[in-house]
């Protein structure tokens, strides 16, 4: 991240039937984290198929991490979730804190 | 053992054995081989001589029987005369034997029968008679013989001495002998030839005999008688046949029938055949009787020579026995047994008396040997004051002479060696104590200063002798500067190393007083020239680093100009004004240089035991060698540059010795951290962020280790956002300084907030499903999986948290 510039994280949802796909750009930390929480707060009703995008992710922190399992919980008794697209820096961190056990991945 | 005695003893004997073997073999070998030519030689020369003996003896035999016959002849010669010529001979009468003429030679008459009577005869007989005058003379030159004539008319005619045996019967005038009928007559009338009889009885008794007889013819060329020589066997045998060969040889006659006609002992003992010799064999009497002439030997070892005598028609024999021949032979064998037995006779004495001698010669030898052994051993056993016995006026002797003088030395010397040892191991813990206080008056690593992070340093010496010259050092004068000191002290051993404890000692002293490099070394040299009565020396290089702008000042006496390295660079030689070495004149001035250090950058110092190191082919490492090395370190931390340029020389001078010093320092520096202190507030998380990013993209690192620098000082900073000062109004600060330190990026979190420990939280268990996962402690379990190092400490109220990564661990 060069220079001061703030930190963004854009959140694109598309939607089809129950199915939700969340697709995020950016970085997904302490500061933007509140921005998808907010997000999967409000829009999983109804919804039994959960899908992040995170080809455009570059960064995640344990705040992301907080968001992404507060989302589990949440689908865990209407549906599934699943994690698609992660670069390895980002897969890096699911896999140390053991999240890539418990999230479902799809490379 | 094998006493040298013993081995003397048996040696001699052995030689002497062997000696006496070999003549005795030669000996044997030489008598048996005589023994062998001699048998051959004698029996060759006896057969010869045998062969030689009987052919002479055969030739004298026929030339003495001849000579019967010729004289037998002559006196037929002259009866033929008589009968051809009766008119020119008186007649010289002839009588009959008579008793007065006994003991006399006269002619005597014999009538063959009463038939013939002496008057029909008287004219014949008288003319006969004449051949007296040709006997007379004959007989006395021929002793051994008899002559008679007998005539066909019947009249027997003899000249003799033995009247008396053939007186006329009583009443008789004439004395009767038939004659006609004796062998001699018989042949003679019978063949009309010369020759002899075979053996018979002479009719007088005188023994046994021959005749040898020739006719004689009237005035008509008819048969007219006989003339006869009788020649006793004894006679005949004596002077012709007897031979003196030795005990056992003989010789004998063998006439046409096979009798042997004489014998050695009694001559006219009865005749016996040839083929009841005992000795002989059928074919060497066949041989004897067909008359060849040759030596053969029996099987009864009796040696026959033998050839017939050409004028009676018998054989002439030699009889000998072998060992007869071969007793010369059996003479030598004698002699030869006898001398075997005194060869082995001697032998035996021989070998007594050099066992004997060789031993009494051994012991003589030996005993003063044993007598130095028991010496020596006495004195190895510790008695240096005993001495050996000299014995001998011999090698051994000598030897005995030189134990002692050795003994003598070696007693001097154990006793001088005592009070040099003790004075050796009194000097050699000093210097061990000497050298041991010079290395501890080394720096080892670090003065505890807060911010002595700014650099890495590392020094080694390795000492030539157990002291050196050479030294380094290095000290913080205050806070923000440290002296780096390289020298090396003229000289080596213990006036260097005390010299150098002086230098030292001087330079730290007057650094800590304040002032330039330049300045301290003025004062420190005009102190040492004050009291330098040995005019020892010193190069030095004295630096002083100011820690918070990398700048150094230094002053070089006379020193090897330090090798620096810039950052991403490579090492150079970095030359400041040389000065004269310090110690040398008094009132010096020493000018001082200026570089600048930027972080990372690298210092090498080192004294000339590393360019004048010397490998056994006398070259000198150098200077060259020392950059070239020192650039296959970059990236190394300081006490791996040295291990490894330590290494390298070592490795250059191989077995050479190591003739100086080997003294090194090196030092990177890092310089002061830069900071950046922000309200403790999420907001300011990503002006943390940028600011971390700024170093990290300076420094080169890749992006996936930004990222998990990134990650780890989110995770750090959110945590002490959140909860630092929850308890404080208002809220604090956060200071977060970074650097790269050796081949990590160290960031450092400071608060002054409550103290709280992060890293004593428990980890969170990550095999937890995601219902049960709770979100909390993950954000310090990702910085501690993600960093090498994180530590917490709490000082002077501040909660200080360090964390370091390897840059480029993420790349592999």
């Amino acid at each position: 991240m060069a220079g001061n510039d703030v930190a963004i994280l854009k959140i694109n949802k598309a939607s089809s039937g129950t199915s939700l796909t969340i697709s995020l750009e950016g970085r997904l930390d302490t500061t933007t984290a509140p921005q998808l929480e907010a997000e999967v707060k409000g829009g999983l009703s109804g919804v039994t198929e959960l899908v992040f995008d995170m080809a455009a992710l570059e960064f995640i922190s344990s705040a992301g991490l907080r968001v992404l399992l507060l989302a589990q919980k949440a689908i865990g008794k209407q549906g599934t979730m699943v994690i698609r697209n992660l670069i390895p820096s980002v897969l890096k961190v699911f896999d140390v804190t053991g999240f890539s056990r418990i999230l479902t991945i799809e490379k | 053992m094998k006493p040298i005695g013993k081995k003397i003893q048996s040696l001699v004997v052995n030689v002497a054995l062997v000696a006496l073997l070999v003549t005795s073999a030669i000996s044997i070998v030489s008598m048996s081989n005589v023994r062998q030519k001699n048998r051959e030689v004698l029996i060759t020369q006896m057969e010869t001589n045998l062969y030689n003996t009987i052919k002479d003896k055969a030739r004298f035999a026929d030339s003495e029987l001849g000579k019967y016959t010729e004289y037998a002849n002559m006196f037929a010669d002259y009866v033929n005369v008589l009968y051809r010529n009766p008119s020119k001979f008186v007649p010289n009468e002839v009588l009959p034997p008579r008793r007065e003429n006994a003991g006399r030679f006269v002619m005597l008459r014999t009538i063959r029968d009463e038939q013939v009577k002496y008057e029909a005869i008287k004219d014949e007989c008288g003319l006969l008679g004449n051949i007296e005058q040709v006997w007379i003379p004959f007989l006395k030159a021929h002793s051994e013989v008899s002559i008679f004539l007998a005539t066909k008319t019947g009249m027997l005619m003899t000249y003799d001495a033995h009247s008396d045996i053939g007186l006329p019967r009583e009443g008789q005038s004439e004395t009767y002998y038939d004659f006609t009928g004796s062998s001699w007559y018989l042949r003679c009338s019978k063949t009309e030839t010369t020759g002899f009889t075979d053996i018979y009885d002479d009719h007088y008794g005188r023994g046994k005999m021959i005749t040898a007889f020739a006719p004689f013819y009237d005035g008509e060329g008819n048969f007219a008688g006989a003339m006869g020589l009788d020649i006793l066997i004894t006679d005949l045998y004596r002077a012709i046949v007897a031979i003196d060969m030795g005990r056992g040889a003989y010789a004998f006659l063998v006439d046409h029938n096979g009798k042997v006609i004489s014998s050695p002992d009694d001559p006219n003992a009865e005749a016996a055949m040839l083929s009841e010799d005992a000795d002989i064999t059928p074919q060497i009497a066949q041989e004897i009787l067909s008359g060849r002439t040759s030596v053969a030997l029996s099987n009864k070892n009796m040696y026959y020579a033998y050839t017939p005598i050409r004028s009676t028609g018998w054989k002439l024999c030699i009889k000998m026995p072998q060992n007869l021949v071969l007793s010369p032979l059996s003479y030598i064998y004698e002699n030869m047994n006898t001398a075997l037995m005194l060869l082995l006779m001697s032998f035996v004495v021989i070998q007594a008396a050099v066992r004997i001698a060789g031993r009494k010669f051994s012991e003589k030898l030996v005993a003063p040997i044993h007598r130095l052994s028991q010496d020596v051993e006495e004195i190895s056993g510790g008695d240096l004051e005993h001495r050996a016995e000299v014995m001998s006026d011999d090698e051994i002797g000598d030897l005995a002479k030189n134990f002692n003088g050795m003994t003598e030395s070696l007693r001097k010397y154990i006793a001088n060696l005592a009070d040099v040892t003790a004075e050796k191991e009194r000097i050699g813990a000093e210097l061990n104590i000497a050298t041991q206080i010079q290395a501890d008056m080394l720096p080892k690593i670090i003065p505890p200063f807060l911010n002595h992070e700014a650099f890495d340093i590392s020094a080694t010496m390795y000492p030539a002798k157990e002291v050196g010259g050479d030294f380094y050092d290095f000290f913080m004068i205050d806070e923000d500067h440290l002296a780096l000191v390289m020298a090396d002290v003229s000289g080596k051993g213990v006036p260097a190393a005390l010299f150098m404890v002086i230098a030292k000692t001087l330079i730290k002293n007057r650094s800590m007083m304040g002032g330039t490099p330049g300045e301290i070394l003025h004062d420190v040299n005009n102190q040492l020239c004050e009291s330098n009565d040995s005019s020892l020396f010193v190069t030095v290089w004295l630096g002083i680093l100011e820690l918070s702008t990398g700048k150094v000042i230094a002053s070089n006496a006379g020193h090897e100009p330090p090798a620096v390295r810039k950052a991403g660079g490579k090492y150079e030689l970095f030359e400041t004004t040389q000065n004269t070495a310090v110690a040398i004149i008094e009132d010096m001035e020493f000018t001082d240089g200026e570089f600048q250090l930027e972080h990372l950058d690298t210092i090498y110092l080192y004294t000339d035991g590393v360019t004048e190191a010397t490998n056994i082919n006398r070259q000198l490492y150098g200077t060259e060698r020392m950059i070239d090395e020192l650039n296959k370190t970059l990236g190394a931390p300081a006490d791996e540059v040295l291990s490894i340029m330590n290494k390298s020389v070592m490795d250059f001078t191989g077995e050479a010795m190591q003739f100086d010093d080997l003294t090194m320092l090196c030092l990177q520096f890092f310089g002061r951290p830069d900071e950046l202190t922000v309200e403790a507030k999420t907001e300011r998380l990503h002006d943390v962020i940028a600011f971390v990013d700024e170093y990290l993209e300076k420094w080169g690192c890749p992006m996936d280790f930004i990222s998990e620098i990134e990650l780890a000082v989110e995770e750090i900073f959110v945590n002490i956002a959140h909860y630092a000062y929850n308890d404080k109004e208002g809220g604090g600060t956060a200071t977060i300084s970074i650097r790269h330190l050796g081949k990590d990026v160290e960031i450092i979190f400071t608060d002054s907030g409550t103290p709280y420990n992060p890293l004593e939280h428990d980890d969170p268990d990550i095999t937890l499903s995601a219902e049960e996962r709770e979100i909390g402690g993950l954000g310090i379990y990702i910085v501690k999986q993600s960093m090498n190092s994180v530590s917490y400490e709490y000082i002077g109220d501040n909660n200080v948290l360090k964390i370091r990564k390897d840059i480029h661990e993420t790349e592999e």
